[in-house]
């Protein structure tokens, strides 16, 4: 005879509600970088030389830095989401704090990039002439262009989980069952974090050093 | 260490590791091998993440299928996109080649 499970309780209802609400958040936002992800795949098997040429002009060393940065806070927020579970909220809530600092740091590393590219003259509005005049194959315009929409738009998102980072961090230090956020905050960043696994030797790796 | 965050570190570590390869291989003239290794190493780091961090497997059984959707819809875009280009005879190009090469007369 088959067990009955006892009904589930409205908080259960609303944590589980809440699980899936995170994750169709990150399926749509899955479904925009891969819009993005077909432009860059089409674009470079058009033009195989130009992002050649424009990978060598990014800086190897920020990109791999920014990487080990996002790598490493996704194993921190994972410890938080660790220590959470074992009811130990205090380290799960420096562990949070820590990972606002990597992810912080990732931004600011971010914009030293960026205004190294911008005193080169390959800004988001590069045309294929002002590829020419920095030294560029024409098509490279293309590459600088895909470069600054997607890192910004990847941005953007590290911005927004900062954001829910800090929020989780708040709610951990009251007591009470708001700690509860930290799980589902924790599944965005890693989202965050996998889209820039991806980027990372799309518009880094690859080119001549 | 608890054996959960013993996990997590092992986990960090092989992350960091697979970085640490591409980057070095990413300097190395692999050819066409180039992005073929690189998103095989970028496929590892994220599996890694989706099975020990995001506990994929574990979930329930929605949320395994709004993940496995994600990937479908992934693949049959860029998959078609690419495609595309590389079934047509002869491919086209945003630019044509005499004025894609950097030695190109403007």
């Amino acid at each position: 005879m088959t067990e009955r499970r006892a009904p589930a309780g409205p908080g259960e209802v609303a944590a589980d509600a809440a699980e899936l609400g995170v994750w169709l958040l990150v399926v749509s936002e899955v479904l925009l970088f891969a819009g993005l992800a077909a432009l860059y795949v089409t674009t470079r098997l058009a033009e195989p030389e130009a992002f050649t040429a424009g990978i060598a002009h990014m800086n190897g060393p920020l990109g791999a830095l920014n990487t080990a940065l996002l790598l490493t806070s996704s194993v921190v927020v994972a410890l938080a989401t660790t220590a959470l579970e074992a009811d130990r909220r205090r380290v799960a809530s420096g562990l949070v704090l820590l990972t606002l600092a990597l992810g912080a740091t990732f931004l600011a590393v971010k914009v030293i990039e960026y205004r190294g590219h911008l005193a080169e003259g390959l800004g988001p509005t590069l045309t294929a002439g002002g590829a020419r005049a920095a030294g560029l194959p024409r098509a490279a315009a293309l590459f600088v262009s895909l470069y600054w929409l997607t890192t910004a738009l990847h941005g953007l998102h590290v911005l927004a989980g900062l954001a829910a980072l800090a929020w989780a961090a708040l709610r951990l230090r009251r007591p009470g069952p708001g700690a509860g956020v930290l799980p589902l905050v924790a599944v965005y960043w890693h989202f965050v974090d996998v889209v820039w696994i991806f980027v990372w030797p799309a518009f880094y790796l690859g080119g001549p050093r | 260490m608890r054996a959960g965050a013993r996990r997590d570190v092992l986990v960090g570590l092989a992350l960091l590791a697979l970085a640490g390869t591409s980057f070095a291989l990413g300097g190395l003239a692999l050819g066409r091998w180039a992005v073929p290794v690189a998103l095989a190493i970028a496929v590892a780091k994220a599996s890694l993440i989706a099975v020990f961090f995001l506990r994929l497997p574990r979930r329930r059984a929605s949320i395994r299928l709004a993940g496995t959707i994600a990937l479908l819809l992934v693949g049959l875009l860029v998959g078609f996109a690419a495609a595309d280009r590389i079934t047509r005879d002869p491919p086209p190009r945003f630019f044509s080649p005499a004025m894609s090469s950097a030695g190109a007369v403007d």
